[in-house]
C-alpha cells in the first residue's frame, strides 16, 4: 500500500518508492543519507507534537521533520 | 592559518561524529574539543608533528556527508579537501554506519584523491553481534583499511603511508563528464573534474568564464545526473560490503534502552528540568561553595602570602604594596577562587554532551523550538552557551539555514554563561541568602524566556527560517569516561587560567590604576575623585531609574563589557576588599561600602548583568560569524532590553510603579521599536539585494554581472 513516510505508524516498516522535495539541495542531501528508492525505512518515534520523526534507515537513526517525511513515498 | 608548503599535510576527513577529532587528538597528542554530537567541530584545527625526522602538519576538519555540501561547516571541510588534493588523507569511517560513510569516500576517489581508511568503533560493532572481515573489505575496496580505536591510535608509518590506486567508475566514465571537464579545462577553471560532476549533479552553472553558447549546450545536452550517480555510488558500495561487513537484521546503531525515559513525551521534560535544577544546586550550593572555600585557602597560603611577604621585604612603598595586595591579588587573583564552580558547571555540560543525551533533547524540543522559528540543533549551541557564549556561538555553524544560524548566534548571549556565575553567586548570595537559589534560577529562566521572545520577533521580521531545516543523526548513548571528564575539567580550568592571566589580569590592573589615581595622576586610594569614579558618576545619572545611582556600580558594569568576571574585580577594588566570595559578600551589604546593594538594586543589577553584552570576545566572534550589521543590532537590543527589564524589575521590587513609570516605559519601548524598525528595514533591503540569487534580469544584485550575455 502506497503511503507517505509520515503516515506510517510507530514501528511500521516500509520500502521507499520515491523522494520528491521542492528544495533540490535538501532532496539531494536526503537521498545521500540513504533515503532513496528501494531502501527499507522504519518509524521509531514521533516527537511530542508529532512534527518531527525518528526514522531508522541504513541501520542508523535520523531525526527528520514531518514535512520532509511527507515528501517520501513508501510502499508498506 | 595557512598550511605551510614545505611540510607534508595529513588531513583527517569523514562523516560527522565518526571520531575524526578523537583520532586527531591521539595522533598529535592534542586536546581539541570532542563530543557525542553531530557537528562538534565547525572549523579546521592544525598541529605540527615531527615524526621520524619529518615534519607533518595534521589537519582536523568538520564532518561532511558528501562533497555536495549542505551546511556551512561542510563548506570549510570541502575547501580543505579540494585545495589540498595531494595531501595525505585519512578517511575515518565508523564501521556501524559504513554504508553511508563510504559514500563520500567514493566521491573522493572519483576525483582521484588518495587516502587510507581508518575504521573506528569496531569493538562496539562486533560486541553487538555484527561481523567485519577487514582483509576482504580492503581487497574489495582496493584502499588500505586500518582497524583502529581512535582514542588509542598512535602515529606510525602504516597510517600515513598512502597507496596510490587509480579507480574507474562506470557511472562517471561517460561522455557528459568528459565533455564538461574539457570545456572547464579550456577556460582554466580550477577543479574541472569536481566542477563537471557538480554541474551534472546540481545543474548549477556559476562560472562567468563560460560563454552563453556553452551554458546553453550544457543545459540542453545534459540533464540531472544526480540519481544516476547516487545509485552508481551506492551500488558500488553494496558490492564491496556485501560479504565483508555482516550486520544483524535487527541491529540499529544509536538505539538505547534509556530512550524509553529520554524520549517519553511526559517524562523527558521532568527529567530535563530536574537535571538542570540539580546541576545548578550542586554548582552553587552543595559542592561548589565548599570547593571554592578550600581553593581560596590554597591560593592564599601557596601564592598570596609568600608574594606579599616578599614585596614587603623588598620595598617599603605603600603604593607598590597596595598595588600587589589590592590590584593584583584581591581583585585579579581571587577570581580564581570561582574555578571549582566553573569546573563543576562544565562537568555537567560535558556529561550532557558526551552521553548522547543532547541529541534526544534536541529531538524532543524541536517541535517547540520550531514554533518560535528555531530548531533542535539550536539546543546544542544554547546549552553550550551556559558554559561560554563565545565558543557556543561558533557551533551555530552546523545549521544549513543562514537565518537560523544568525538567530541562534544572536540569542546565545542570553544564556547565563559561566563568567556571569561568580557575579550571581556573590551578589544574590549576599543579598538573598538561602533564597538566592530562586533568584539564580530566575535569572537563568529569564535569559531563556527573553531568548524565546526574541526568536519569535526575529522569525516574524527579518530572520525567517526554513521550516524543514532539521536533520540529525542520532548517536548512541554512552557512558562518559572519567578520563574525558578529567580532561574537560583540566581544559576549562586551563582556559579560565589563560583568561585570568591575560584579559582579566591586565584589565584589573588598569582598573586599579584608574580607580586609585585622579586626572592629575595623584594617588587617591579608592577615593571618590579617581578617574574611573568620575566617569562612572557622569554615566550614573542614566542609571538612576534602575536604582543604580552609584558611580562605582556603573564602573563595574562598564568594565563588565570587556569580560563579566571583571565586575567582581571592579567591586572589590572599589570596596577595598578581596574578590573572594566571603569578603565581597560582606562588603556589598555594608551601607558604608563604596558599592552596596539593597534587594531591589541587586535584582536590577543582576538583570542588567544577565542581558547586556557578555564580553568583547563574544562581539568579535559574532562579527566574524554573522557580520557587522547583525552584531550591531544584537548589541543595541541587548542594551535596550537590559535597561528596560532592569528598570521594570527595580520598580516592581520597590513596589512603586507610578503612572510616570508607565509613561517612561512606553516612551522607551516606542524609541526601541522605532529604532529597531529603521535597522530592520535597512537590513531587509540589504539582505534582499545581496541574496536575491534570481539573476535573470532582476538587476538588483551583482550576481547578474557574473553571467555573460
Amino acid at each position: 500500500m502506497k503511503k507517505t513516510l509520515d503516515e506510517l505508524k510507530i514501528n511500521a516498516s516500509a520500502i521507499i518508492i520515491d523522494v520528491v522535495i521542492e528544495d533540490h539541495k535538501l532532496q539531494k542531501r536526503i537521498n545521500e543519507l540513504g533515503f532513496f528508492a528501494g531502501e527499507k525505512v522504519k518509524i521509531l518515534k514521533k516527537s511530542t507534537l508529532k512534527k518531527t520523526l525518528l526514522v531508522e534507515i541504513m541501520h542508523s537513526i535520523f531525526a527528520i521533520k514531518k514535512n520532509i517525511a511527507h515528501c517520501i513515498l513508501v510502499n508498506q | 592559518m595557512h598550511i605551510g608548503e614545505s611540510m607534508k599535510k595529513v588531513i583527517i576527513v569523514g562523516n560527522p561524529n565518526t571520531g575524526k577529532t578523537t583520532l586527531f587528538n591521539s595522533l598529535t597528542k592534542s586536546q581539541e574539543h570532542t563530543g557525542n554530537w553531530h557537528g562538534v567541530t565547525v572549523n579546521t584545527f592544525e598541529k605540527k608533528v615531527i615524526f621520524e625526522g619529518e615534519e607533518y602538519l595534521f589537519v582536523d576538519t568538520p564532518g561532511l556527508y558528501s562533497l555536495n555540501t549542505y551546511t556551512l561547516e561542510e563548506k570549510v571541510a570541502l575547501e580543505m579537501i579540494l585545495q589540498n588534493k595531494d595531501a595525505i588523507f585519512l578517511y575515518v569511517v565508523d564501521i556501524n554506519t559504513i554504508r553511508r560513510n563510504l559514500y563520500m569516500a567514493i566521491q573522493m576517489k572519483e576525483l582521484g584523491i588518495n587516502f587510507n581508511i581508518i575504521i573506528n568503533n569496531s569493538d562496539y560493532f562486533e560486541k553487538k553481534g555484527n561481523k567485519l572481515n577487514i582483509a576482504k573489505l580492503q581487497k574489495k575496496l582496493n584502499i588500505k583499511c586500518i582497524l583502529a580505536d581512535a582514542k588509542k591510535t598512535k602515529l606510525n608509518q602504516s597510517i600515513i603511508k598512502i597507496e596510490k590506486n587509480i579507480f574507474e567508475f562506470d557511472y562517471i566514465k561517460n561522455s557528459a563528464v568528459a565533455e564538461i571537464t574539457k570545456i572547464l579545462e579550456n577556460h582554466q577553471i580550477s577543479e574541472p573534474l569536481y566542477n563537471a560532476i557538480n554541474i551534472l549533479e546540481n545543474e548549477n552553472i556559476l562560472f562567468e568564464d563560460l560563454t552563453q553558447n556553452e551554458i546553453f549546450f550544457i543545459k540542453n545536452q545534459y540533464h540531472n545526473y544526480f540519481q544516476q550517480f547516487l545509485q552508481g555510488r551506492y551500488s558500488y558500495i553494496d558490492s564491496i560490503i556485501t560479504d565483508s561487513v555482516m550486520v544483524g537484521d535487527n541491529y540499529v546503531y544509536g538505539q538505547s534502552k534509556l530512550d524509553k525515559l529520554f524520549l517519553n513525551k511526559y517524562l523527558f521534560l521532568v527529567f530535563f528540568m530536574a537535571m538542570v535544577f540539580l546541576s545548578l544546586y550542586i554548582t552553587f550550593f552543595l559542592i561548589g561553595p565548599i570547593l571554592t572555600k578550600y581553593f581560596l585557602l590554597l591560593i592564599n597560603f601557596a601564592i598570596r602570602m609568600p608574594v606579599l611577604s616578599l614585596v614587603k621585604y623588598l620595598t617599603s612603598s605603600q603604593i607598590v604594596y597596595a598595588f600587589f595586595d589590592e590590584g593584583i591579588f584581591s581583585a585579579g587573583f581571587s577570581i580564581l577562587s570561582f574555578l571549582p564552580q566553573i569546573c563543576l558547571l562544565y562537568l555537567f555540560l560535558s556529561l550532557l554532551e558526551d552521553s548522547g543525551y543532547l541529541s534526544r533533547i534536541a529531538f524532543m524540543l524541536d517541535d517547540f523550538l520550531y514554533k518560535v522559528g528555531l530548531n533542535g540543533k539550536s539546543v546544542y549551541t544554547m546549552l553550550m552557551g551556559f558554559g561560554c557564549a563565545t565558543t557556543a556561538t561558533l557551533t551555530a555553524k552546523n545549521m544549513s539555514d543562514k537565518n537560523a544560524q544568525i538567530k541562534t548566534a544572536l540569542l546565545t548571549p542570553y544564556m547565563s554563561c559561566s563568567a556571569k556565575l561568580p557575579v550571581y553567586s556573590v551578589i544574590a548570595g549576599a543579598v538573598f541568602g538561602a533564597k538566592s537559589i530562586f533568584v539564580i534560577m530566575g535569572l537563568y529562566l529569564l535569559g531563556i524566556v527573553v531568548a524565546i521572545i526574541l526568536a519569535i520577533i526575529f522569525e516574524k521580521t527579518i530572520l525567517k527560517s526554513k521550516k524543514d531545516d532539521f536533520l540529525l543523526e542520532f548517536p548512541p548513548m554512552r557512558k562518559p569516561s572519567i578520563k574525558r571528564i578529567a580532561f574537560l575539567a583540566y581544559f576549562n580550568a586551563k582556559q579560565f587560567f589563560v583568561r585570568i592571566f591575560s584579559v582579566i589580569f591586565s584589565v584589573t590592573v588598569i582598573i586599579w590604576i584608574l580607580s586609585n589615581f585622579n586626572f592629575t595622576l595623584t594617588y587617591v586610594a579608592n577615593g571618590n575623585n579617581s578617574i574611573l569614579y568620575s566617569i562612572g558618576k557622569v554615566l550614573s545619572y542614566i542609571f538612576v531609574p534602575l536604582g543604580l545611582n552609584n558611580g562605582n556600580i556603573i564602573t563595574a558594569l562598564m568594565v563588565g563589557f570587556v569580560a563579566k568576571e571583571l565586575i567582581l574585580s571592579s567591586i572589590a577594588i572599589s570596596n577595598g576588599v578581596s574578590s573572594n566570595y566571603q569578603s565581597l559578600a560582606n562588603s556589598v551589604l555594608l551601607t558604608t561600602s563604596a558599592v552596596c546593594f539593597t534587594k531591589a538594586s541587586a535584582l536590577s543589577f543582576l538583570v542588567f548583568c544577565l542581558l547586556y553584552t557578555p564580553c568583547v570576545s563574544n562581539l568579535a566572534v559574532l562579527n566574524k560569524e554573522i557580520g557587522k550589521k547583525y552584531t550591531t543590532l544584537g548589541v543595541v537590543i541587548q542594551f535596550c532590553l537590559a535597561y528596560v527589564l532592569a528598570f521594570i524589575t527595580y520598580r516592581i521590587a520597590v513596589q512603586s510603579i507610578s503612572i510616570g513609570d508607565f509613561v517612561l516605559i512606553i516612551v522607551i519601548f516606542a524609541i526601541i521599536l522605532y529604532s529597531a524598525k529603521i535597522i530592520i528595514k535597512k537590513i531587509k533591503n540589504k539582505t534582499f539585494f545581496l541574496n536575491c540569487g534570481l539573476c535573470n534580469n532582476c538587476k538588483k544584485c551583482n550576481n547578474c554581472k557574473n553571467i555573460k550575455n
